[in-house]
Formats: structure tokens, sequence, C-alpha cells
């Protein structure tokens, strides 16, 4: 298994990804990020309300 | 078609997606990217697992395993957040795999149950009440 977990992602791909993840963020917006914030307020409930 | 950030993220996310390894990377992100805030490794996450949802039967086998082992380890993170969806992409992967398909899976939940860490054995009480009665229907 240690080969598995061994694999390393491109700097550039992972920097472009991680980049549109950020801009992605808060409760108006639909999809994955309204469902992250739901799940962040079922984890701990005061942390985005 | 990827589902996901509105406006023009979805055409960018779908650009990625194409990418044999997408779903390598969104694995990578929620487990290892430790620098990063918990709602962007939370939605890494959450993009992961309706890939998997979607996808899993059609990924290449290294991918498949190496969710595999991120989803695992990232049953014991640190934070409640990744833990949390950890358990989602778990529960996802193993109704597509059944416990036939993923020898490390109960072993690994059953290790993590017997945690000195109560947190996390409460979060593997939930994710393993989610996989194992979906994968048990489709015949474990």
């Amino acid at each position: 298994m240690a080969s598995v977990a061994a694999w390393t992602p491109q700097a550039d791909g992972l920097n472009q990804l991680l980049s549109l993840f950020s801009q992605v963020s808060g409760p108006a917006l639909m999809g994955p990020s309204r469902e992250v914030h739901e799940q962040v307020q079922r984890v701990r409930p005061s942390a985005t309300s | 078609m990827v589902c996901y950030p509105a406006g023009h993220h979805t055409q960018t996310l779908d650009q990625f997606a194409l990418h044999p390894e997408f779903c390598k990377y969104l694995a990578y992100i929620l487990v290892e990217a430790k620098d990063q805030s918990e709602e962007l490794r939370g939605m890494a996450g959450l993009v992961l697992k309706n890939r998997v949802r979607l996808n899993f039967g059609a990924l290449d086998p290294s991918v498949q395993q190496y969710v595999m082992h991120q989803a695992l380890a990232a049953l014991a993170d640190p934070n409640a957040l990744v833990r949390a969806t950890a358990g989602t992409v778990t529960a996802t992967v193993a109704t597509k795999t059944g416990f036939k398909g993923w020898p490390a899976l109960l072993p690994t939940l059953l290790q993590l149950l017997n945690s000195d860490n109560a947190i996390i054995v409460e979060v593997q009480r939930g994710s393993g009440a989610t996989a194992v009665p979906d994968t048990c229907q489709m015949g474990c």
C-alpha cells in the first residue's frame, strides 16, 4: 500500500485546482460549496452561521 | 458534465475532469493539503464523492486504488469536516466495490472503532452505519 500512497501530483495542476476551489466558497453558491457549507453546519453548528 | 460550482467555474472544473488522474488530485487535496482550509478540502472531497458515484467503474485501477487508500486514511484526519467528508466518500466507494472488492475496508473500520480517540470512533460509527447497509444491499 505504500506505493499507492506515494503518488505526487504535478505542481501546476494542483495549484490550478486549488486556485479554482479557493474562488468558490460561501453558502450562496450552488453545488458542492453549498453541500460543504451544510456539512460544516452539521459538524460544527456555530462555525458558519 | 460535472455539475458543481456555479458559473464559469463549472466549465473550468469540466476541463479538469478530463484529466485521467483528476480523482487522484481531489483525493490528494482532501487528505494531504493540510495547509488549505477545511472548506476547500471538504469541497474537493465532495466533488470526489460525486465523481465516484457517477464514474467509479470507469476509473483506471490505479486511480481507484489511490482513492480507496486515501479515503480510509482521511477517516482518521484531525479535522472533523475532513473526517465526515471522507466518510461519505468511503460509503460511496463501498457501494461500488462491495466488501469483496475492498478487502481493507472492514479491517480499517474495525481498527478505528477500537481507537482510543472518541471522535474518530463516533465518525466511524456514522460512516460504517452508512456503508454497511448500502453495501450489503448490493450483495456484499
